[in-house]
């Protein structure tokens, strides 16, 4: 019995690790084939179309001037631009900063959304934004974010090259990365996820999964699709789902980088990571039981991706996690051997070999504080991840039973030098 | 359903796979055979209650090396016809007894060989009217043997029958026994009728008795310059023997060129925890186990668990309740209540409690032997032989064991009353009592730690083995005590003359249960499994096989996880220099 669960997990962690694995080249090959394709990009303005970005912010008084001036910075046409800040019911003064920008710039403008219409998350705000917007592009972005100049433009410009892209997602990096082992943490872990899954993914597979900011998608798409879904926690997942399920794609290309503000203690990450959890959980549930009626296919791998990842994976590390404690107190008399510790081991270096990778593709990532960091990163940050991912499931799990209402959690920002 | 189907292909696939494994074994090596005519004995006896006890299995031992085809009866239920077809009539008079009329007018009327042992004989008249009958106790000392006189053989004082020849010129005395100066004729001969003098036949006395039976069989017995078979058995290996010592021994074997036995218990029973560990937990152990049976091993059965109660493994009986000195009539946590006739109200009442027994036995045997066949096979490990443990099994327990295997090893237990009683033929044999099997005995005994005169020991043994005409110079070793010590034992073997080392692949078994038939013959083991028949019985039986393909998976596992990683520090580092040449 004890066998069967040491093998089954082995098999499991073991699979996903290869799936990884793939990914992880995928996104190797991406980068050398996207130096070569992205030298010859058009200087001409005149064929751009125009753009809406919308900014849901919700109490942002901390960050949304930042976010503001680097709207201001962006190099696009300003005639063919449309900043709609949704200042979602926010209690502090994000509505008169945005307000004085506003006057100030014609380009920017600003909803006010009080109850009853207001407080209905992320969600919410961007189909009130979508209503206001004439854009025949929609653009986007978090109030923490502050994009490079030409992120706007690399988005646009990708949608216009390629036709039967529903939407283009960009890059996004962390801004406060030396702040604290957390911050330098989730900076590994940001650039980590978007050269292996995202990269990796679209160079196989032509999937790449909307993250919430700093992405273009056609407003006739989604008009399409109804706008955003307001039971969704992750509303992007689920956006990106019905994308597909269209019959379209969405591109990524790393040349559009935004830089946003990531959780600077670990209450905050805690409360952040579990809306996202529990976000995905719900697009399993909502999905994987439907799963016939999708009509393209391709995202099904995705689907079972998050599957595997969230139930078969985690019970796999679980079990393994506890068999190995079990073992230093227990003899199981396993006849395994030899190989359960080649392939701990392996596994470990598969980790840190992975993400020094990724890190290599970004400029002055890869460096010896860094080694260090991600050494370190397997055995807090992970082991974290696990934890969040138990309590995720419960959470989710309690929630479906009782039937309870969807209340969206608002990232908790912090006032920094940006840099 | 498709994907159902496919799986259910893949299962399919999986299980011929398995069935058309590779399963002939092959190696080489030659041996000699004995009963060639096969002739009919009959043995007539005397006994207490005219019950067979361990006398008459005694001398069944030693004719069995001279015939398949022997029938006992006491002496109160002869018939004419019994004689007509018999080759030899042997009558034994343990017990002292008025013999038949008709009895004695059959012998007398008889013209084939006649050998009488024991009491009684003087009946027989005119058929031994050249001897003298003196008194019922004499004690020897020596014995001589006809074929060299000089050479005395000594012993510790042994009863016989006391004799006189009165007439010398037709008898020819085959052994004396001597006690101080003075002389015993012990077996003679006048023409085709033999006495010996003795009411029983226990060692040493077996060793000369079975010598001088060649002389009535028509073969002349030992000249000392005849080869002797003999064989090294490596006992009590169960999954938690050391597979260093193992291969240690096996190595040295395989280099000298010596066949040899490994009794292979499939179970080990730990005694504190009661935990059981079996082979598929050690594979390094099977792995070993295999290599000696390519390389001039040879596989006994040696039970099951090697014990009954909660003893540990090799230590405790499996199939002889020690504690009451009585078979497996019971369960182990069963509490044994003796039960005698006068417990019962009536015969059948008492019959069917017997009967009961019995039953409890059979199925006790039948299950641990199945297991123990089925359990190895399912390994690649094909056993050729049993030996049960302290060479203790019921007379119903040999008779259930020749349905699966043709071949016993060891020394056999010729009392159902008491486990102690037991011997060793000093040749090869099919006592009758064995239903079919062939004996191939053990003879000298085992090296023991406890005894700095063990080897020594060892060597009397054999070379007093070696006085029988093919007798067989056998015994053990307990791979747990080393390979030096193995060194210093084998290096004493080898000065040993004469010894042909028995390969049992050369000779003929055939093992047999409801799945698994194993056939050796000429060098070459065949085996039949029915797999699917065997996966379907116990679910341990599959799962040694996919785990082992499991494992190999693993193993593969890491090798890809492990090019990924070199592929992965590559890739980084030309990243790196990318950048460094970039200027970034």
């Amino acid at each position: 019995m004890i066998e069967f669960f040491l093998y089954s997990s082995l098999f499991t962690i073991w699979l996903m690790l290869f799936y990884h694995l793939f990914l992880m080249l995928g996104g190797y090959l991406f980068s050398i084939k996207h130096q070569q394709v992205n030298r010859s990009l058009p200087k001409d303005d005149t064929s751009l179309p125009i753009v809406s970005i919308l900014i849901p912010a919700h109490n942002e008084e901390m960050v949304i001037k930042e976010t503001i001036k680097s709207m201001v910075r962006l190099q696009y046409p300003k005639d063919k631009l449309e900043v709609i800040i949704i200042n979602d019911n926010s209690m502090d003064a994000t509505g008169t900063i945005t307000d004085e920008y506003a006057s100030k710039y014609e380009f920017i403008n600003v909803i006010h959304n009080k109850p009853p219409f207001a407080g209905r998350g992320k969600s919410g705000a961007l189909n009130v934004g979508l209503r206001q917007s004439s854009g025949e592009i929609i653009v986007v972005y978090d109030a923490d974010n502050t994009p490079e100049p030409d992120a706007v433009r690399n988005l646009v410009l990708e949608l216009q090259k390629d036709q039967k892209a529903a939407a283009v997602v960009g890059k996004f990096r962390v801004i406060n990365h030396n702040k604290n082992l957390l911050t330098r943490f989730i900076n590994i872990e940001t650039i980590t996820f978007q050269w292996l899954a995202q990269a990796g993914r679209w160079f196989w597979f032509k999937i790449t999964s909307i993250p919430g900011t700093n992405f273009a998608i056609r407003r006739s798409v989604l008009e399409e699709l109804g706008g955003w879904d307001v039971k969704a926690l992750s509303e992007d997942t689920e956006l990106s789902i019905r994308v597909y399920n269209l019959g379209h794609y969405i591109s990524f290309i790393p040349t559009a980088v935004t830089w946003e503000q990531e959780p600077e203690t670990f209450r905050v990450w805690w409360k952040q990571r579990t809306r996202w959890a529990c976000g995905n959980i719900y697009v399993i549930q909502k999905y994987l039981l439907r799963f016939h009626k999708l009509k393209r296919k391709r995202i099904v791998i995705d689907l079972i991706y998050f599957l595997l990842t969230y139930f078969l994976f985690l019970g796999g590390i679980l079990i393994s996690h506890i068999l190995f404690v079990l073992r230093l107190f227990f003899d199981f008399n396993l006849s395994i051997g030899l190989v359960s510790y080649v392939l701990l081991i392996l596994g470990f270096l598969l980790f840190v070999t992975e993400v020094l990778l990724a890190l290599s593709m970004e400029k002055g990532q890869l460096h010896r504080s860094n080694l260090f960091h991600v050494v370190l990163m397997y055995f807090v940050y992970s082991q974290l991840w696990l934890c969040l991912m138990l309590y995720s499931l419960c959470k989710e799990m309690k929630r479906t039973l009782f039937k309870q209402e969807v209340t969206w959690y608002k990232t908790q920002r912090f006032k920094g030098k940006l840099d | 359903m498709g994907q159902k189907k496919r799986k259910m292909s893949f299962y399919f696939c999986f299980i011929a796979l398995l069935i058309t494994m590779p399963l002939s074994i092959t190696s080489v090596q030659a041996k000699d055979s004995m009963q060639e005519n096969n002739p009919k004995i009959i043995v007539i006896y005397s006994s207490v209650n005219e019950e067979i006890d361990e006398h008459q299995r005694m001398l069944d031992m030693l004719l069995g090396h001279f015939s398949t085809n022997i029938t006992f009866k006491p002496a109160s239920q002869v018939k004419e016809m019994d004689f007509s077809q018999a080759d030899y009539v042997f009558y034994y008079g343990q017990q002292r007894e008025i013999l038949p009329e008709s009895f004695i007018k059959m012998i007398s009327t008889y013209k084939g060989t006649f050998v009488s042992i024991g009491y009684n004989a003087y009946q027989f008249g005119e058929r031994f009217d050249n001897i003298e009958w003196i008194s019922n106790t004499a004690e020897i000392e020596r014995i001589t043997q006809m074929n060299n006189p000089t050479k005395e053989h000594p012993f510790d004082p042994t009863s016989i029958l006391y004799i006189n020849i009165t007439e010398d010129e037709q008898t020819e005395i085959l052994l004396t026994g001597h006690m101080k100066k003075k002389e015993y004729p012990l077996f003679l001969r006048k023409q085709n009728t033999y006495y010996l003098a003795a009411t029983t036949i226990q060692h040493p006395l077996s060793i000369f008795v079975a010598n001088a039976l060649y002389e009535v069989f028509g073969e002349s017995p030992a000249m000392n310059v005849d080869t002797h078979p003999g064989y090294i058995r490596l006992e009590d290996v169960h999954p938690m023997v050391n597979p260093n010592h193992l291969m240690g021994i096996a190595k040295i074997l395989a280099e000298k060129n010596i066949p040899y036995m490994i009794a292979v218990i499939p179970v080990y029973t730990n005694p504190v925890t009661k935990e059981q560990h079996h082979f598929s937990d050690s594979p390094e152990l099977i792995k070993t186990l295999k290599f000696m049976q390519k390389n001039g091993g040879s596989i006994v059965l040696h039970g099951y668990t090697h014990q009954f109660r909660l003893s540990e493994t090799g230590e405790g009986f499996e199939f002889w309740d020690t504690e009451n000195n009585m078979p497996i009539y019971h369960n182990q946590d069963e509490e044994v209540i003796i039960k005698t006739e006068d417990d019962f109200n009536t015969v059948s009442d008492y019959e069917q409690y017997l009967h009961e027994q019995k039953t409890h036995e059979k199925s006790y045997i039948e299950e641990r032997l199945t297991k123990g066949i089925e359990e190895l096979a399912n390994y690649g490990l094909y056993p050729l032989a049993f030996e049960a443990p302290h060479y203790t099994m019921s007379q119903q327990g040999y008779q259930i064991t020749s349905k699966y295997f043709s071949t016993y090893v060891g020394q056999l237990q010729l009392s159902d009353q008491d486990w102690k009683v037991m011997a060793a033929a000093p040749y090869i044999t099919t006592p009758s009592f064995l239903h079919g099997m062939q004996l191939l005995p053990e003879t000298i005994g085992y090296v023991d730690p406890e005894d700095p005169l063990a080897l020594d020991k060892m060597i009397q043994n054999a070379k007093e083995h070696q006085i029988v005409r093919n007798g067989m110079v056998a015994g053990f070793f307990h791979p747990y005590l080393g390979v030096e010590v193995f060194q210093e034992f084998i290096q004493e073997m080898e000065k040993l003359p004469n010894i042909n080392w028995i390969d049992l692949k050369e000779m003929n078994h055939n093992v047999q249960t409801e799945h698994v038939d194993i056939q050796a013959k000429e060098g070459n083991i065949t085996v039949n499994m029915k797999r699917m028949g065997l996966f379907m019985s116990s679910w341990d039986y599959l799962s040694y096989h996919l785990k082992a393909i499991l494992l190999k998976m693993l193993w593969g596992f890491a090798v890809i996880g492990g090019l990924a990683v070199l592929a992965f520090v590559y890739l980084t580092l030309i990243n790196r220099k990318r950048y460094v040449k970039r200027g970034d």
